[in-house]
């Protein structure tokens, strides 16, 4: 069946009556209680439910768990009501709970991020929202990022009541793809700052100096410090997680391409068995109705159309969904304040994309990039350890200009196109290298070079190349030794338009995303041959723009009790080069400023 | 109504002459202002690198009113392993 058909089979069905039910309406107050959940130990989790108001005497609802050691009561309260709000509104109760040790919970910090612990309670609060006198038996989980992460580990554990959920920006590859050491590689930024701070605090609105409270979270070590000490993948990174393909629940995925956990979709496409339908935006670390850059859509009526069909019974249409609807960006130049990504969004029916096939371009001898094998050659480049702060902390986020970064790496261009050029999926660059060093590590990084030689950095990945051939078994390099080295860029959307070239560089630092290698070195990239470096690119038909198919976000409902000033990130950057010495510096700050009620009983109605 | 304030910064540092010398040091702090007291929690974190190891500290605080209250510190010298 072609994709034109497709619509016109799904109107025919509409006419015969099969229409698809409309999803539950906003017909509900909201009601907030603050309870506890015991558990099997006795220690009690603290929880704010978001109840339908005005229910009919016997009526039931299903549950949706929100899981997060962001405390409730403080941390998370503001952005917590316009969707928690959105689902009690039409006909669900949502829990937000707070992990044990964190936030209003009691309980000692769990000794890591989702710890065994945090999950075993996670199972007992599913069962608890599944047992409630409200309760229709079923329960979905929801969040993004930690939130999400969970989401998908409870997925895989199965616990029965446990009927659907919707991950948000998250991943099961908590080695590689978090962000202790992306791919692979260490790396250090704000969140272990607050992750290190958060189990020290006592809840709100208290904040309780009682040492036997207090003390137990004072005094749980940094999580930092345990992170480092795994610096390879390993049962520490394993243990947490089960194959994507233990998933036996529905999943309902949405990511970002500027999200840095957004390789995940593509492979739970692949590799989940159960039901899994995703929307991947032109977005960062946000949920999509609120998301800089945009475009900006309603998630939540979506979200309503899944949770009523698997948690309801009601048949809302989600199955002949698409599997995948992304958004195809268009050139724009590098700007960091862009608001709106242009685009379009397409649609696929699975993974990999139906008529994806794969370009070959190879880096030549001139820098050029292009389909002709090149003549053997050897390009080297001396080792900067301070280079890739235009890159970017965690490929993703909206950049300036890479070309200080571009500068100091090896860089190939292709001629300018001829006709526009369209990638979905995740290029892949095969380089033959050597360092004479035994540790080194390469990065990949793709861009779109306008005419005017503005250059808009597209995606990238790296590779510790100690991890070249597992990331379980470093070994060191033998200098000199020419290896094969494969990265994977992460996921992409992009058209290329005519008349642009396609920039492939390569450098052996991305500073401060990755902390350096610790040895001086020169490396080289070996050209030309049967298995000669070379650049493979996704390559998609430029498709017509598809009718979609998403709202723009409603009006969010926000607590008038609570104020925010600001949000920490992206917060403030600056660089400071010491050229005579060859010594750099990078500064961030972020601040953020929040009123609350905390003399007010929370319990509310509205 | 109270009030609570985040603040957080990180440097990082790199030498081209000397790889092997690296370093992240931030800091996070969060001030809760509330009808009878002011309770600071914060948090310093250094990672500096050498060639064969990570120099690990971190020090959680706790201030109330200004006065610190309770300090605790973990530092640990930590082999690098093929990072």
């Amino acid at each position: 069946m072609n994709r034109s058909t497709v619509p016109a089979l799904l109107s025919l069905l509409a006419c015969l009556g099969f229409a698809a039910e409309a999803p539950s309406p906003a017909a509900y107050g909201v009601r907030i209680e603050t309870g506890w959940i015991p558990m099997k130990d006795g220690v009690r989790l603290a929880v704010t439910l978001y109840m339908p108001d005005g229910a009919k005497p016997g009526e039931r609802f299903p549950g949706l768990l929100e899981y997060l050691p962001y405390r409730k009561d403080d941390a998370t309260a503001a952005r917590d009501y316009p969707i928690h709000s959105y689902f009690a509104r039409r006909g669900y109760v949502t829990a937000r709970v707070d992990i044990r040790g964190f936030g209003a919970s009691e309980g000692v910090p769990t000794d890591r991020e989702y710890s065994e612990q945090e999950q075993i309670d996670g199972e007992q609060v599913i069962s608890w929202l599944a047992h409630q006198p409200w309760s229709n038996g079923s329960v979905g989980m929801f969040g993004i990022s930690w939130g999400g992460f969970n989401s998908l580990q409870m997925a895989m554990r199965h616990p029965p009541e446990l009927k659907a959920i919707l991950a948000v920006d998250a991943t099961a590859e908590l080695f590689h793809d978090d962000v202790h050491y992306i791919d692979g590689m260490a790396h250090i930024d704000e969140f272990e700052l607050n992750m290190d701070m958060a189990p020290g605090m006592t809840g709100a609105p208290d904040y309780t100096l009682d040492e036997r409270i207090l003390g137990p979270r004072f005094d749980a070590p940094p999580w930092s410090l345990l992170y480092l000490k795994h610096q390879h993948d390993n049962s520490f990174w394993r243990s947490q997680v089960r194959p994507y393909s233990e998933i036996k629940i529905p999943c309902f995925l949405i990511g970002g391409l500027l999200d840095g956990y957004r390789d995940s979709i593509p492979d739970m496409l692949e590799l989940t068995k159960a039901p899994v339908k995703a929307i991947i935006g032109p977005w960062n670390h946000t949920f999509p109705h609120d998301a800089v850059p945009g475009p900006q859509i309603e998630w939540r009526d979506q979200a309503v159309r899944w949770w009523d069909y698997w948690l309801k019974g009601r048949d809302t249409g989600v199955l002949p969904d698409a599997k995948l609807t992304i958004y195809m960006q268009h050139w724009h130049p590098p700007d960091p304040k862009l608001t709106n990504v242009p685009g379009e969004w397409l649609q696929e029916d699975g993974w990999p994309p139906r008529e994806a096939h794969e370009t070959i371009l190879f880096p030549q001898r001139d820098h050029s990039l292009a389909e002709a094998q090149p003549a053997s050659a050897v390009h080297q480049l001396k080792y900067i350890p301070s280079i890739g702060v235009e890159s970017g902390f965690w490929w993703g986020e909206l950049l300036s200009d890479p070309r200080p970064v571009d500068a100091f790496s090896l860089v190939y261009d292709s001629a300018p196109l001829t006709e526009d050029l369209a990638i979905l999926g995740r290029p892949q660059v095969l380089l033959q290298a050597s360092a004479t060093a035994p540790l080194a590590d390469w990065f990949a990084r793709l861009s779109d070079v306008a005419p005017d030689g503005t250059v808009t950095q597209i995606t990238g990945a790296g590779l510790n190349a100690a991890q070249r051939d597992s990331t379980s078994a470093p070994r060191d390099l033998e200098p000199g030794k020419m290896y094969p080295l494969t990265i994977k860029m992460h996921l992409t959307a992009w058209t290329f338009p005519k008349g642009h070239r396609i920039r492939l560089a390569i450098s052996n630092a991305l500073w401060p995303m990755v902390l350096p290698t610790p040895y001086s070195m020169t490396t080289s990239l070996q050209l030309g041959g049967k298995e000669g470096s070379r650049l493979a690119l996704p390559v998609v038909p430029v498709r017509g723009k598809m009718a979609t198919a998403f709202s723009p976000p409603q009006p969010s409902e926000e607590r008038p009790d609570i104020k925010s000033e600001n949000f920490p990130w992206p917060g403030e950057w600056t660089i400071e080069r010491d050229e005579a010495n060859g010594k750099t510096t990078v500064h961030w700050s972020g601040k953020a400023a929040e009123q609350y009620p905390w003399e007010k009983k929370l319990t509310t109605k509205t | 109504m109270g009030k609570e304030t985040d603040y957080e910064n990180l440097t990082y540092k790199a030498d081209d002459a000397h790889p092997e010398s690296s370093s992240v040091v931030g800091e996070a702090k969060t001030v809760l202002q509330l009808h009878d007291r002011a309770l600071t929690w914060q948090g310093h974190l250094s990672v500096t690198t050498d060639q064969k190891n990570f120099n690990y500290k971190y020090t959680r605080e706790l201030l109330k009113d200004g006065q610190m209250i309770k300090s605790k510190t973990w530092q640990e010298t930590i082999p690098r392993d093929h990072q």
